[in-house]
């Protein structure tokens, strides 16, 4: 969101709320196509966005999409952000003139609630009854005018997903003047009387001054200190009126909601007859029958996930190797037209490696995302935190907290974004800690290559399962830690769950391939900042100082360099789980990406590896070499430790980093750096001094 | 305030309505659920419970909602 | 090239890495550091 700027270039600010599942992201996104911006990385709740459209003469108009919640409540900090768009309270971001409420026609009653809300805000409304075909197959019939009238508001019945009902909505929300709403639910009179006197006390403009202080009352004590973003004097007001209404018998927190559903009822009962035999969920009952079932529900689950990750690890792999082998081309045609110097190797062995490693995921990310996307579109993903959230529970957390741990099985930094959508902010934090535990796919080389080494002639079969319990491995370390830090440190009540379980329905393509097209712009955005600035570091400290030796050897030259200096110096750390200091380079390398271990590896043994895949002559390098004392180094135990280490340890400075932002603190990455490190050093110390008393190699 | 029913929402098998007369819960608790529309007369069905026993799922003002045993054990309810 | 255009180029290249992120660095100070993301949007308030 630019300063500044937007005031001056749009006619107006228009902002979009609605409920989950409304389908305002359709409107959204059919409103304004791909004139969107996002912030970095956003969550599966997109915290802020923002785009452009033009209203019914022309006129360039700003749309705010506001995440979408079931009450304008306040319970985290992206819905205290939306919540103070809405009063005018936010820096940078004007009042908006007009708000479209999309409201889910088949589901009235409790979509109704958002706006009951609204209305109190003053802010001219439109409301947008969307899904209109979906009640009229289900027999919902809707007294159009009965409605207009009874909220006050104009009342556009859209079908989003075909197009229907823009060019009304268009008019409604450019129609001058546009005047606040007129009606809105009546409070109980001693509830009344407190909002009045609070307004009144409030240094906020008139018209805002009601709405907002009815959002006080009814928040309670903690969420009044930590979201409500006022000055002391307003929140002593605001507890002593609510001790007030106590004393008087109304719960300030309850007595409001019953009054706006009261006047729901009345809305409905006027405008709203509920037609014959067709149930709306039919359909969705069979297939809920089926995938919530406590055998097939499972089986379709697993199905669904094993799905999942067999296109994400094999329909990737062909546009993956495709922009592999363009980084190599690049590389090469670098080598070829630049002199032999410190700078050709910096482009090709620093630039483009360090670069073209992250770049690769891309394809990766991508169908994650899809998949993801089409899931949440369809509904399932409720289904799926329905049944898991037993399971998290049990560790304290959340079934919402289960998307952005399955996120992270691609990429942790997705992942990590996806928290916003969990509320509470200790299980935020939990499950931000615990989420590079899943085995992203960066450790997937890694993993590759150590089971060469550990079995370079075993089957497929044998190899893949070998890997499925690495992942295994982090799954359970995962939720271990989830329970370690929840009932020790960072202590808390498990949560509460209020999970809608919508309809099923065909998922929305065009709004999956915008996100995905979003993703993919920051993603690569990213790699050429803060990538493209660590992989010039990480050369450097791999190629400085060089030996005095000209002709030494490009291992020599790295044992040479602050890296390999560092390698020696870890030595004696590494040692009890069996590595020497050249793996040491490798594990200090890997600390910005963990892809780097293979290419490393091939460098200090000196072979030339053309790229990613080319594992066979670096393996058999690692199988042949050996110790001081003629023992192999990359025995049995070495390779499982190995990989058990790199399940376990934090080792990509771009999740650190993300964690800093969404932490905003240096504490939590650190902590997380240091439990993790500390796991991965147990672990493999475990597995190999282990496996020696019980005498394996 | 006494009530008819003392069976809460948790208590009910499969199929079973009801009517939501009163809550055992926090105030932040309560609230949500309201929000969420299970006020007091509101009426209900209990549709499923999740495979693992827990949460279960009602219906409640046209839609489909998931709440922990926990919570439904704290809402009051009479069977209609 | 010659070896001292070289080291230029390569130490300049280092030296733009570093600045980036310190420039990154204070750019956030100067905002508040309030969500230190950015996506702009201008929140005071810090999660953490």
């Amino acid at each position: 969101m630019r300063a500044a700027a937007p005031a001056r270039e749009v006619a107006r600010h228009v902002a979009i709320a609605g409920n989950p599942n409304c389908g305002k992201s359709t409107i959204f996104n059919t409103l304004t196509g791909l004139r969107q911006k996002v912030g970095n990385y956003p969550g599966v709740t997109v915290e802020k966005k923002t785009g452009r459209f033009f209203g019914s003469h022309g006129e360039p108009m700003e749309l705010l999409d506001l995440p979408g919640s079931y009450s304008l409540q306040v319970r985290s900090p992206d819905e205290a952000v939306a919540r103070d768009v809405l009063l005018g309270r936010q820096a940078d971001v004007p009042r908006p003139d007009v708000i479209i409420c999309v409201v889910d026609a088949s589901n009235l009653e409790r979509n109704l609630y958002l706006v009951a809300q609204m209305l109190e805000l003053q802010i001219p409304a439109v409301v947008a009854l969307n899904m209109a075909d979906v009640a009229e197959k289900n027999g919902v019939v809707i007294d159009l005018m009965g409605l207009r009238e009874k909220l006050g508001v104009p009342v556009i019945p859209m079908v989003a997903t075909k197009g229907v009902g823009f060019i009304e909505l268009r008019q409604a929300v450019s129609r001058s003047p546009l005047p606040p709403p007129a009606i809105c639910a009546q409070m109980p009179i001693v509830l009344e009387r407190e909002v009045m006197a609070l307004a009144r006390s409030l240094q906020v403009a008139p018209e805002v001054a009601r709405g907002e202080a009815l959002l006080l009352l009814t928040l309670h004590d903690q969420a009044l200190e930590e979201v409500a973003h006022h000055e002391r004097p307003v929140i002593v007001a605001t507890l002593e009126a609510q001790k007030r209404l106590r004393l008087a018998g109304f719960d300030p927190l309850s007595a409001p909601v019953e009054a706006r559903y009261e006047w729901i009822g009345e809305v409905c009962g006027a405008a709203l007859h509920k037609g014959s035999v067709l149930d709306a969920h039919s359909i969705t009952d069979r297939l809920d029958a089926v995938l919530t079932h406590r055998v097939w529900g499972w089986l379709a689950f697993l199905g669904m996930m094993t799905l999942m990750f067999f296109c994400i690890f094999t329909v990737a792999q062909t546009p993956m190797d495709w922009l592999d082998g363009a980084c190599t081309a690049f590389a090469g045609w670098v080598g070829a037209h630049l002199p032999e110097s410190d700078v050709r190797s910096l482009l090709t062995d620093g630039v483009i490696a360090g670069v073209g490693r992250v770049v690769v995921f891309l394809p990766q990310i991508l169908i994650l995302y899809f998949f993801l996307g089409i899931l949440e579109d369809t509904g399932y993903m409720a289904r799926a935190a329905f049944i898991m959230d037993r399971l998290m529970s049990r560790v304290g957390l959340h079934g919402k907290s289960f998307i952005p741990m399955l996120s992270s099985f691609a990429c942790a930094i997705p992942g990590i974004m996806a928290t916003r959508t969990i509320e509470n902010r200790k299980d935020r934090l939990v499950t931000i800690l615990v989420a590079p535990l899943m085995s992203c796919s960066a450790r997937l080389p890694v993993y590759a290559l150590m089971i060469a080494v550990l079995i370079p002639g075993a089957s497929g079969l044998a190899k893949a399962g070998i890997m499925l319990c690495m992942y295994l491995i982090g799954i359970i370390a995962a939720f271990a830690m989830a329970w370690f830090f929840k009932t020790r440190i960072l202590k808390g009540e498990t949560p509460m769950l209020l999970l809608e379980m919508p309809p099923y329905r065909m998922p929305a393509f065009r709004g999956v391939a915008i996100r995905m097209w979003e993703r993919a712009g920051l993603f690569l955005r990213r790699a050429g900042t803060v990538i493209l600035a660590l992989s010039i570091l990480l050369w450097a400290l791999a190629t400085y100082p060089k030996p005095a030796d000209e002709h030494a050897s490009p291992a020599e030259a790295l044992a040479h360099s602050v890296a390999g200096r560092m390698g020696h110096l870890i030595e004696p750390a590494i040692a009890p789980l069996g590595y020497d200091w050249k793996i040491g380079i490798g594990l200090i390398g890997s600390f910005a990406a963990r892809e780097v271990f293979v290419s490393t590896m091939s460098i200090v043994y000196n072979v030339e590896t053309k790229g990613k895949e080319d594992i066979e002559p670096l393996r058999d390098t690692m199988i042949a070499e050996k110790r001081a004392d003629g023992s192999p180094v990359f025995t049995p135990l070495v390779c499982i430790g190995l990989m058990v280490f790199y399940v376990l340890a934090m080792q990509c400075i771009s999740t650190v980093a993300i964690v800093r932002r969404e932490t905003n603190s240096w504490r939590w990455p650190l902590v997380q750096i240091a439990y993790m490190t500390l796991l991965a050093w147990i672990g493999a110390f475990i597995v190999y001094q282990g496996g020696r008393l019980l005498g394996f190699q | 305030m006494s009530d008819a029913g003392a069976e809460s929402l948790g208590a009910l098998p499969v199929g079973e309505r009801g009517r939501v007369v009163g809550f055992d819960l926090p105030p932040e608790h309560r609230q949500r659920l309201l929000e969420m529309g299970l006020t007091i007369g509101a009426e209900f069905e209990v549709v499923r419970f999740a495979p693992l026993g827990d949460p279960l799922e009602i219906k409640v003002r046209g839609y489909m909602l998931s709440l922990r045993k926990r919570e439904a054990a704290g809402v009051r309810i009479v069977r209609i | 090239m010659s070896p001292l255009l070289d080291q230029i180029l390569v130490a300049a290249s280092v030296g733009a890495a570093l600045g980036w992120f310190a420039w990154r660095f204070f750019r956030r100070r100067a905002r508040g550091k309030a969500c230190a993301s950015d996506c702009g949007c201008g929140t005071k308030k810090p999660l953490g």
